[in-house]
């Protein structure tokens, strides 16, 4: 998604991307991101709650009036509120699904 | 805590699978198109690549490599008609609120307000989650995004919200 936001701001397009692994979207560089320290699957928040959902929405998009080149990061401050880890593959093993 | 290094992880995790290094692209340049209106009188559009569809759409097949299919979701598409077909990260949150990864229902919110000028009557998924093809990465930055950027404009598209999964 990182390189298809670099090639839409190199057609005319601005964009700003949402992104939950830091050092993935260090090494991509998108021309704006933000950054969100929370478990994959969740780069607009917590379900149902609207209001979180809102406010990540909110702090993103403005993003992209003050975002300043070339490839401008921001963190974002919220905490997911408990630990997370990543497994590889862990989400493929949930589902059942064999490569192809 | 400090954020999880996912890079090594993933490494890790191709060699155990007898690949060679999780493959990471090396950019070039920083292409940039600067905003030329406020948000507040800006058409946005949402592209996400969890790898989602409507239901009466043809859904993606989580096994296939080098898919780069595009699939329009319109903006009223009510939540329960849609679908995450993907199965490389942990959606079971994402499957009772769609909006955790494609949030169409807030961003309709936040042009109601009017934080947002207008939402696109057309949304993007996209799947582009697994590559074997060593010229995907190329294919993706040339007539994938030529093909988006053509269909943005059709809206008269202003700005975008990417949301990778």
């Amino acid at each position: 998604m990182g390189l298809i936001a670099r090639a839409l701001e190199a057609r005319g397009v601005s964009t700003v991307y949402i992104g939950v692994m830091l050092d993935i979207v260090q090494r991509i560089r998108p021309p704006r991101a933000v950054f969100l320290d929370f478990p994959l699957g969740h780069p607009v928040g917590k379900p149902f709650d609207q209001q979180l959902q809102l406010s990540i929405l909110r702090d993103t998009l403005a993003f992209l009036e003050t975002a300043r080149p070339p490839a401008d990061l921001l963190t974002l401050s919220y905490g997911w509120g408990e630990p997370f880890t990543y497994i590889p593959g862990s989400a493929a093993n949930l589902q059942g699904h064999q490569d192809k | 805590m400090a954020p999880i290094e996912y890079i090594p992880l993933m490494h890790a995790y191709y060699q155990k699978l007898g690949f060679d290094d999780y493959p990471i692209y090396e950019p070039k340049g920083d292409p940039w198109t600067a905003v030329r209106k406020p948000l507040a009188k800006s058409t946005l559009s949402l592209v996400c690549s969890a790898g989602l569809s409507r239901k009466d759409q043809v859904p993606y097949d989580p096994r296939v490599k080098d898919d780069l299919s595009i699939r329009e979701i319109p903006a009223e598409t009510r939540p329960e008609d849609l679908i995450i077909n993907y199965s490389y990260f942990d959606h079971r949150d994402a499957d009772v609120d769609i909006n955790c990864v494609f949030p169409l229902q807030r961003l309709k919110e936040l042009e109601n307000e009017g934080f947002i000028g207008r939402l696109s009557p057309v949304a993007y998924a996209m799947g582009v989650g697994r590559w074997r093809d060593p010229s995907t990465p190329e294919r993706l930055q040339t007539e994938v995004a030529d093909d988006l950027a053509g269909r943005l404009r059709r809206h008269a598209v202003d700005a975008v919200l990417m949301i990778p999964t």
